[in-house]
């Protein structure tokens, strides 16, 4: 399954970021790591496992089922605050 | 016509306890002649059909039309100020409202956002007594155009417990007659020190978001909070974000990126000044 990033607009305060989704109103605030998998989403709708291999190259993180497994529930969650939906291939 | 801060009011009842309320709490703002134009026309009327002689009520006019549910009579004025902030929340969208308190000091501003029962009101009333001035004590009015927050120099409402708590730490404010049995319990609305109406035209840089509560019996404490979480905060207190939209989003993010923001946590009000004065001194 793939995910895309709604239109977001968002601010970096600190070392977490504010995210606003104008077509609901709304409004979050992420950690880093759930900030950088969004960021992935808005350069085009990607898997799971590429998101996954794409933060372990840029952030030297291992390619793990953990990251995976870590991962996935980032994405539920940003589906279920609406920043992100699941599309067709 | 009275003005107050930015707006300007055309206030109207047949009620003697509205005359005496706005004689006693508005006698020194500025008036203007009633053929001037008002922004807003606030007519707190008797109750319609036998409503106006059986278990009598007020009601909130505006442009001729009820607002509101009435009330009892005897809240007319409590319905006035009520009718006054429905007044700015629903219409002044040339700010970004929040529901909060706004203090000043050096010309850096404090807010202090909270939902009813925090002990908002109470603690803007006992710091503008201490060196503080006020810009509002309900509604926190940030300009879409120039990010300053903007007074409104409105009396102080409090309620129940902390009428007692102000009139013991400032035996020298004035407040309006006590309304009783309100669905906010007893009410009253206190004078706004003479001096401050000097500045109401005068806005403050924010400086502070300070998200109070009061806890019985706990000390006073004043701690760093994450200013993501604030600004998140600070739009689920506003009651026109989601009029405003992206622009709305932007603002609020440029307010917080400037400021310092704390939660704070106080039983005592002598505490909470010297914890303000404390905070004034360090930025």
């Amino acid at each position: 399954m793939l995910f895309a990033a709604k239109s977001i607009f968002w601010r970096q305060l600190d070392d977490e970021w504010v995210v606003f989704l104008p077509e609901s109103g709304v409004l979050t605030s992420l950690d880093s790591f759930n900030a950088t998998v969004l960021d992935s989403l808005e350069r085009g709708a990607q898997s799971t496992e590429a998101i996954a291999m794409t933060l372990a190259h840029d952030a030297d993180l291992p390619l793990t089922t953990a990251l995976t497994d870590k991962i996935e529930q980032v994405l539920a969650t940003l589906v279920s605050a609406g920043l992100a939906q699941p599309v067709e291939p | 016509m009275v003005s107050t801060g930015p707006f300007s009011f055309r206030l109207t009842s047949p009620f003697d306890s509205v005359a005496k309320g706005l004689s006693l709490l508005y006698g020194r703002y500025p008036v203007e002649a009633a053929d001037v134009y008002a922004d807003f026309a606030v007519h707190i009327d008797r109750g319609a059909g036998l409503r106006r002689w059986i278990k009598p009520q007020s009601r909130f006019m505006f442009d001729g039309q009820p607002v509101f549910e009435p009330l009892p009579e005897a809240h007319a004025y409590p319905l006035l100020e009520w009718s006054m902030n429905w007044c700015i929340s629903a219409h002044a969208h040339q700010y970004l409202i929040i529901h909060a308190a706004v203090i000043e000091r050096g010309g850096r501003a404090a807010v202090l956002p909270a939902p009813p029962g925090s002990g908002k009101s109470t603690l803007c009333a006992g710091l503008v007594h201490r060196g503080w001035r006020l810009l509002s004590d309900e509604l926190a009015l940030v300009s879409m155009a120039d990010g300053l927050v903007w007074p409104l120099c409105r009396p102080v409402s409090l309620k129940n417990a902390s009428i007692d708590v102000i009139r013991r730490f400032e035996p020298t404010a004035l407040f309006n007659r006590v309304t009783h049995d309100t669905t906010k319990g007893s009410v009253t609305h206190m004078q706004v020190p003479p001096a401050h109406l000097d500045a109401m035209h005068t806005p403050a840089a924010l400086r502070w978001v300070v998200f109070p509560k009061y806890l019985a019996g706990a000390p006073a404490k004043m701690a760093a909070r994450s200013r993501a979480g604030s600004v998140v905060d600070l739009a689920r207190n506003s009651f026109n974000f989601g009029v405003l939209g992206t622009p709305g989003f932007e603002r609020l993010c440029d307010l917080v990126e400037g400021s310092r923001c704390f939660d704070f946590s106080y039983s005592a009000l002598d505490d909470a000044v010297s914890a303000f004065d404390q905070l004034a001194s360090a930025a």
